[in-house]
């Protein structure tokens, strides 16, 4: 019913391609996804630090950094290419990018779901989770989203 | 006792435009022989008889005769007219072989006589004897045609204004006036004479024209004009050749004024709208630059026909200069590159009724710089270099680096090539993306060369050179000031005790930070744009990867491939933030007993103006790496360090050098 309202919110806006955010309500931070201008298969995810000293991240690539299930209208979730059955695989590792968060802080990542999933022409539903530390206790936010491929 | 040379010039036939000429490994009394010498003291002549016992015709011969009185140079010359073979005197047109000629010289006082024919110059070009004089002969020829020539545009009329015998009169008179001056008295002595020949052949056919043949002596005036001038043309390259390396060895230059250049007075109108012709020409005072000194004079000339129309109310009217014909000098130094030249113009007589005969001629100042020296006998063009559409020859532009810098140069013609030079660093345009980052080299040789500096510098000096479809050449200089961000990079480590072995990646790894608020690798900077700029400001890092693992039951090792793997590093841009670090990390399986892994970076930062088309260009760059030998003996449930390598001290410096790859780290796997 939920996940409904939001893809009647977003056809009302008029936004192409996409529409719909959602966020699981964890504590300290906000995970918002919003579709890009330029594809609809790419995702802007915006992480918001809403009221803790400190909340801290690693970004290295957004392909790594989430975990992300794409499922049709119907709920059957959808298959995996090639590229993105070898990075649930293979060895996590390289640079990262240690960012702190203070309270109001908002950091921002791409993601691209077209190389990773066989999307065809349709809509979708995106669910996304990443992990945050707040101090040494690590925090998983997860977001949902409607996607229309054109 | 004292040398008189005299010159003998027989102009040429024009037919022949042949080879250049080539010293000839022979005298050139093997050419032309002196059989006789006589003087006669009533009337102060010296007459010399010489032969051509050669087998070509000698187009001009030079003459050195022996005197204790004086040294002076002496001309005769007679006209060229191929039509008169049959009933030509002798030494019409020049010496036929066999034939001989009595040459009239004013006698020298109290000297023995003596006389050798010292140079000769042949019917196809070719030349014999002295270089020293070949040159002067050439350029008496050459001195000698273009008087021909800029006389021919002076006399010039149009026949579709009529204009009463009483002016035409007039003007015969004005002509005859200004003929056997030279108010110019420069340049060489056989310049001059040759100069002076012209006009006094030029006065004596005014003298002897009457009303009744005007038209006829108007037509050959033309006529020979253009035969000379097409001969001269070549002569006056030729010699270039027939110098002796001993003297002038500089190059030929020619020039072209624009209309600027060359500034024609208004002129008196008889009625509105009248149509105005006249002719013109400047004989060049000084040529050279810095490589000349100014008492070196050589005289060229510049004449261009005019048209133009006298103003609709005013009483006069003004002319401009649409064309213009070749002007020869040449430098004093064979490298001189450019040239300065100053001169007068004079003599303008009217050609058509708005310029009253008689009047006085008028002045008019030629000033050219920065001619290009060429070999060639085209004319020079002032090309005008364009920066964004507006004319900036000569000017100076305040410019940033990672602009784009548009240019384009017009020169009033159909350029056939073209070559801009530009000094600092330069690209012809930066692309990047998470699987390809490369720069290009700016292409040169266009009219419209787009491009960005790298680098800043100041008073940096573009200048373009080019050739027209017909041949003229010229070149144009601008200046631009390049700024560029100021500011330092910098950075700070941690060492390798910082360098562990646990879960806080998510998941078992070996990782370099972060320790407390410290990636392994800390990256600031302080640049700011320039004054008056703005842009922005993102770090790129490109690397290397070298990995190994050992698995646990097979004791087999597996290597990236390739390995060393390289490229960008993930993420195009790695941040734009500013602070921004690197906390490397590696995840340790279950299932191995040694995992290695030692990678080497390059971390940019670039810098991006504001603007359309701007492209980012390096600031400043670093170089670090980290590595690692972690070994388990459980298969891979518990690892330790065999040994760990931190980044250490390192040394960010300013940089001109972009980061480029072909592919990314991400897909670097085993």
């Amino acid at each position: 019913m939920r996940l409904l309202l939001v893809v009647a919110l977003a056809m009302m806006i008029g936004v192409h391609g996409m529409s719909l955010f959602a966020q699981a309500p964890q504590a300290c931070c906000e995970m918002k996804i919003v579709a890009t201008t330029t594809s609809p298969s790419a995702l802007t995810i915006t992480i918001t630090n809403l009221n803790q000293p400190l909340v801290t991240l690693f970004k290295s690539s957004s392909e790594t950094d989430f975990r992300v299930r794409v499922t049709t209208d119907a709920g059957q979730e959808v298959n995996r290419t090639e590229y993105g059955k070898r990075l649930l695989t293979q060895e996590r590792g390289g640079s990262r990018i240690y960012k702190e968060l203070k309270a109001g802080d908002t950091t921002t990542q791409t993601l691209d779901l077209r190389p990773l999933f066989e999307l065809k022409s349709g809509t979708y539903n995106v669910a996304m989770s990443r992990d945050v530390f707040v101090g040494a206790s690590k925090v998983s936010l997860e977001a949902t989203a409607a996607i229309r491929i054109p | 006792m004292r040398i008189s040379q005299i010159i003998c010039l027989v102009v040429a036939a024009a037919g022949s435009l042949g080879t250049p000429a080539i010293a000839r490994a022979q005298t050139p009394s093997a050419f032309l022989a002196v059989q006789k010498i006589t003087s006669d003291p009533t009337t102060s002549k010296m007459r010399v008889v010489v032969k051509n016992v050669g087998q070509q015709k000698v187009t001009a011969c030079g003459l050195l005769a022996s005197s204790q009185q004086y040294t002076q140079e002496f001309v005769y010359s007679v006209g060229m007219e191929p039509k008169l073979t049959l009933s030509r005197p002798p030494g019409f047109g020049g010496i036929q072989p066999g034939e001989s000629v009595e040459l009239l010289f004013p006698l020298s006082q109290g000297g023995a006589l003596t006389a050798e024919v010292n140079a000769v110059i042949l019917e196809d070009r070719t030349a014999v004897g002295d270089e020293n004089e070949i040159a002067s002969m050439f350029r008496q020829r050459l001195a000698y045609a273009s008087e021909w020539g800029r006389w021919a545009l002076v006399m010039r009329e149009d026949p579709t204004h009529y204009r009463p015998p009483a002016m035409r009169e007039g003007e015969r008179a004005e002509m005859l006036r200004v003929l056997p001056q030279d108010p110019n008295e420069r340049g060489d002595a056989a310049t001059v004479a040759g100069r002076m020949a012209a006009r006094r052949a030029l006065a004596s056919l005014l003298t002897q024209t009457t009303a009744a043949n005007r038209a006829s002596l108007l037509e050959y005036v033309e006529e020979r004009a253009v035969s000379l001038g097409q001969h001269a043309q070549r002569a006056g390259w030729i010699a270039s050749y027939a110098e002796p390396t001993a003297v002038a060895k500089g190059r030929h230059a020619n020039v072209k004024p624009s209309t600027s250049e060359v500034r024609m007075d208004e002129f008196s109108c008889r009625y509105p709208g009248q149509p105005l012709g006249a002719a013109g020409y400047a004989d060049i005072l000084r040529s050279g630059g810095s490589t000349q000194g100014s008492s070196t004079s050589k005289a060229g000339t510049l004449s261009a026909a005019a048209t133009g129309a006298c103003g609709v109310s005013g009483p006069r009217g003004a002319i401009s200069v649409p064309t213009c014909t070749p002007a020869f000098f040449t430098t004093a130094s064979s490298s001189a590159s450019s040239a300065t030249i100053t001169g007068l113009s004079y003599s303008y007589i009217p050609a058509l009724g708005c310029m009253i005969a008689g009047s006085q001629a008028a002045t008019t100042l030629v000033s050219k710089t920065n001619v290009v020296a060429e070999d060639s006998e085209s004319c020079a063009v002032n090309p005008a270099i364009l920066f964004n559409g507006t004319d900036v020859t000569n000017g100076s532009s305040n410019v940033i680096i990672g602009q784009l810098i548009n240019l384009s140069v017009t020169a009033g013609g159909t350029i056939s090539t073209v070559a801009w030079s530009v000094p600092g660093t330069i690209v012809g345009g930066y692309t990047a993306s998470s699987t390809s980052g490369s720069t290009s080299t700016a292409t040169l040789n266009v009219t419209s060369p787009n491009f960005y500096w790298v680098n800043s510098g100041s008073s940096r000096t573009v200048s373009v050179s080019v050739t027209l479809s017909d041949g003229s050449t010229g070149s144009a200089t601008t200046t631009f000031n390049v700024v560029a961000p100021s500011g330092t990079m910098s950075t700070t480590s941690l060492d390798s005790t910082k360098i562990l072995i646990d879960t806080t990646c998510g998941y078992l790894c070996a990782h370099y930070g972060p320790s407390g608020s410290s990636g392994g690798v800390h990256f600031s900077h302080t640049y700011t744009a320039p004054s008056g700029y703005s842009g922005s400001f993102q770090w790129v890092q490109i690397g290397s990867t070298t990995q190994s693992r050992t698995n646990a039951t097979t004791h087999t090792v597996q290597t990236l491939s390739p390995n060393p793997c390289g490229g960008l590093d993930t993420n195009y841009p790695y941040d734009t933030s500013n602070p921004t670090n690197d906390s490397p990390a590696q995840e340790l399986l279950v299932g191995y007993s040694d995992r290695q892994r030692s990678d080497s970076y390059t971390m940019t930062l670039m810098f991006e103006p504001a603007g359309t088309s701007a492209i980012f260009v390096p600031i400043a760059s670093v170089g670090w790496g980290w590595a690692f030998d972690a070994t388990s003996s459980d298969g891979g449930n518990t690892w330790g360090f065999a040994s760990r390598t931190a980044a250490g001290t390192l040394s960010p410096a300013a940089s001109t050098t972009f980061p480029t790859w072909s592919s990314n780290l991400s897909s670097c796997h085993f």
